[in-house]
């Protein structure tokens, strides 16, 4: 089975009028690698990023260029809802960045819920924890994903001895949240729907979404 | 918004164009020589066109234009606008609106349309692409139905008023307001006892009021709950805002604004909670209205005093998830 690639579209097609309201998975492509992930989001006439910047947390009229590709995991209809709720979580959340993601998510008014690791998340833990709290249940089976996932982020041969020095942090608290779940995988992840997505459907279709992209990106 | 005015902004508008383009004999239409038959049909296009421009746009927006050579009626529009106007269309052929307003151009100028003798085109220019389809989209249907509306409204209000009478067979009690009209509520034999109390005194309920289409068919009113301060205001300014609001956008944000009210009182917020929750447990609540309910109240489910009305609306969700599912892949 290949993936109908052709649904992962550049937003600055977005504007077609037939395309009914939608959210979807967005990546930033710098080079060949996805770096950075968001929500997209089409309600009426507008377009709308809403992602966390590793700084902090915008929704905005859309204004990157991001690929994207609808997921059918929140119908057309629900749009409104899903967005009142990004305008709240925009308004209280405030994540700090971190490369770790245990099932933690954000209620309607960004309250964060976390048993242990508080509000450390990256671009793509931000999106996690924002479905999941629409959803009610998990988006991604992230038990899949384990530390060793986390190996050489940001550059960092031991990433978390490095994170959890540098902010003080018990080690304990933190180990078995430890994993990295990249862009790539996140947009990936949009073909599926049946949740939570196990990591092998995504480890068996990310590598033709990379070239798919660069094919595109050349074009 | 819409800059029609000025002539650059005319290039980059959004067209719609309604070419009455041969005759019954096959002839091409000039339009210096039109037929008698042709020419009612092409102006009554023309004036259907004008009023369903009219009512979407406003006067302000919209410009018309009839092209010589073939018959032709044109109103420029910005996109959106255009966009507006052809989702209408649409909309209209699937029986989706109810607006007779609305819909008494559209079925006009689909009748011409359709005809066999006549041949029109009609297309939709808008952000440099041409959209043609609205021939065959017009064709699908023979008749143009107006969406059937509900023949009720139920809302719910807060009623501040003394209390006249209680009792009865069928028990109400009657309230006379400040304007000395009379409203009776219908309620329970425990809510007249409830009630009873305040005979002769100022009592404030909220109700829900089920209003009809029909002219001369007064009001029913039925009790919901005997409500205190600090609820009484609460309630008395959510509603009354609530109901005079179309924009789901705005609705929305109330109810997370009132929910945030609700969670600062210091004592029976649950209760209140259940009694806010209630009055969506009806049939033309919209989904988003009961997820973003579901969304507020998710945290405390397990509540003893909501928990049966949470799960009664989660219920509503799911059934009208379905059917909502069950319509878009249809």
């Amino acid at each position: 089975m290949t993936l109908p690639l052709d649904l992962i579209k550049k937003s600055d097609i977005l504007s077609d009028v037939h395309v009914q309201d939608f959210v979807a998975i967005g990546i930033l492509n710098e080079g060949d690698i996805a770096t950075h992930s968001a929500i997209i989001m089409k309600y009426n006439s507008q377009l709308f990023e809403f992602h966390y910047t590793g700084r902090d947390v915008r929704l905005d009229d859309l204004k990157s260029d991001f690929y994207h590709k609808i997921t059918t995991v929140i119908p057309s209809f629900e749009i409104p809802s899903f967005l009142k709720m990004a305008q709240n979580i925009q308004r209280n959340a405030s994540p700090n960045y971190g490369c770790f993601f245990s099932g933690e998510f954000y209620d309607q008014d960004g309250t964060h819920f976390s048993s242990n690791i508080g509000q450390y998340m990256t671009c793509v833990g931000f999106c996690l924890n924002v479905l999941k709290g629409f959803l009610h249940k998990d988006y991604l089976q992230h038990e899949d994903w384990d530390h060793s996932t986390a190996e050489g982020f940001m550059d960092k041969d031991d990433y978390f001895t490095f994170f959890i020095q540098e902010h003080n942090l018990d080690p304990n608290k933190f180990s078995k949240a430890l994993r990295r779940i990249t862009p790539l995988e996140m947009l990936t992840s949009s073909f599926f729907d049946d949740l939570p997505i196990g990591k092998t459907y995504i480890d068996k279709h990310k590598h033709e979404v990379k070239y798919y992209l660069q094919e595109i990106d050349i074009s | 918004m819409h800059y029609l005015c000025d002539d650059k902004s005319l290039i980059m508008a959004s067209h719609l164009v309604i070419t009455l383009e041969t005759e019954r004999n096959g002839e091409a239409v000039q339009l210096h020589s039109l037929s008698a038959s042709g020419l009612l049909s092409f102006t009554t296009v023309l004036e259907s066109l004008r009023k369903l421009a009219i009512a979407i746009a406003g006067d302000e927006n919209v410009r018309f234009s009839i092209k010589s050579g073939s018959a032709q009626a044109i109103a420029i529009t910005d996109d959106e606008v255009g966009q507006s106007i052809a989702d209408t269309l649409e909309q209209a052929i699937e029986g989706e609106i109810s607006d007779e307003e609305l819909l008494d151009p559209i079925r006009k100028m689909h009748r011409e349309i359709i005809r066999d003798d006549l041949n029109y085109g009609i297309t939709l220019q808008r952000a440099g692409q041409t959209i043609n389809n609205f021939k065959t989209i017009f064709q699908s249907k023979s008749r143009i139905i107006l969406k059937p509306q509900p023949g009720f409204l139920v809302t719910s209000e807060v009623l501040r008023a003394k209390v006249i009478a209680v009792g009865g067979k069928s028990p109400n009690y009657h309230l006379i307001m400040e304007d000395e009209t009379e409203i009776i509520i219908n309620c329970s034999e425990s809510d007249a006892m409830e009630v009873n109390p305040f005979l002769y005194k100022r009592i404030n309920v909220l109700v829900q009021k089920t209003s009809y289409k029909r002219e001369n068919k007064k009001d029913f009113y039925s009790h919901v709950a005997v409500i205190q301060d600090p609820v009484i205001i609460i309630f008395d300014q959510f509603f009354s805002v609530y109901n005079s609001r179309t924009d789901l956008m705005v609705r929305l944000q109330m109810l997370y604004d009132v929910f945030d009210q609700i969670m600062t009182l210091n004592e029976r917020k649950f209760e209140v909670i259940n009694l806010l929750l209630s009055q969506f447990d009806k049939n033309d609540v919209d989904i988003n209205e009961v997820k973003t309910l579901l969304l507020l109240s998710n945290g405390f489910k397990d509540a003893t005093q909501v928990q049966a009305i949470i799960s009664k609306l989660e219920q509503r969700y799911q059934k009208t998830k379905i059917k909502l599912l069950n319509d878009t892949t249809a």
